[in-house]
């Protein structure tokens, strides 16, 4: 059974992949942390393939009545750039390990999710899970 | 890439950081060893450097030690006409082995070292979440 043609599981699977390309270019930036000139990587953010994924829904003013809502937030930047040391290297072990918890948050979700929704389906089955 | 990469980088991270102690470990031993005839170069403090190059084996990137070279300053000089090594003014070369500057790269290296196992422990982490998801 392919279970990539289901939403939830097409995502899963995508959202994994992106995780541990990701872990692998974190980890890559923590082993160089004492490389000269080496300059610290990382992906787009998840969202912008989640965007094509699913459009972000938002509400509509359907009547005058209505409030108008909140506006969006600003849109902080993080990407600041971090102090080059002497050496050139631009990595900064507390981003990187913030980045790497972030990553490690992200994927305890998705595992955990994923068994959620399978154990649905076995429900629907008729099986326990 | 994969999880098993990224493990693999985390491991070569913590061999170069060994590499680099074993360097520091050679220079806080030889910080008094000076030469043994009149005039004699004493121990040459020793450096290393890494790199990132390409591990064809596996096809990422892995860090490792660049090359070691030796820390080019000048030796200090110490009066001590007892010496087999003192010239005939009675002065020793000794070391360019700063201890302090060897402690504080000792920290670095082991700062770095912990860095390296907080990711693997991560990343095994996560394999083990990807496996139990067989369950």
């Amino acid at each position: 059974m392919d279970l990539t043609g289901i939403g939830l599981f097409n995502l899963a699977d995508k959202r994994l992949g992106y995780l541990d390309q990701r872990q692998g270019l974190l980890a890559q930036d923590v082993a160089n942390l004492d490389t000269p000139g080496w300059v610290d990587k990382d992906l787009e953010p998840f969202a912008a393939e989640l965007s094509q994924f699913a459009p972000a829904a938002t509400p509509v003013m359907t009547n005058p009545m209505h409030l108008p809502g909140t506006t969006g937030g600003a849109q902080g930047s993080s990407a600041r750039p971090h102090a080059r040391s002497l050496d050139g290297n631009t990595v900064d072990l507390s981003t990187e390990l913030t980045k790497i918890a972030s990553s490690d948050n992200a994927h305890e979700l998705v595992t955990d999710l994923y068994k959620k929704y399978l154990g649905m389906f076995k429900t629907a089955l008729g099986r326990s899970s | 890439m994969d999880l098993d990469k990224a493990l693999t980088i985390s491991a070569r991270g913590m061999d170069a950081q060994s590499s680099r102690l074993v360097v520091i470990a050679q220079n806080l031993a030889n910080q008094d060893t000076t030469g043994s005839t009149p005039g004699a170069k004493p121990y040459q403090r020793k450096t290393v450097t890494f790199a990132n190059t390409m591990d064809t084996s596996i096809g990422v990137p892995t860090v490792s030690v660049k090359e070691a070279g030796v820390d080019e300053s000048d030796f200090p000089l110490k009066y001590d006409p007892s010496n087999p090594a003192a010239n005939a003014q009675g002065y020793v070369q000794t070391p360019n082995v700063n201890s302090f500057v060897e402690v504080m790269d000792m920290r670095e290296a082991q700062r770095s070292y912990n860095a390296n196992v907080s990711v693997m422990e991560v990343t095994r982490g996560m394999l083990t979440r990807t496996i139990e998801m067989l369950k």
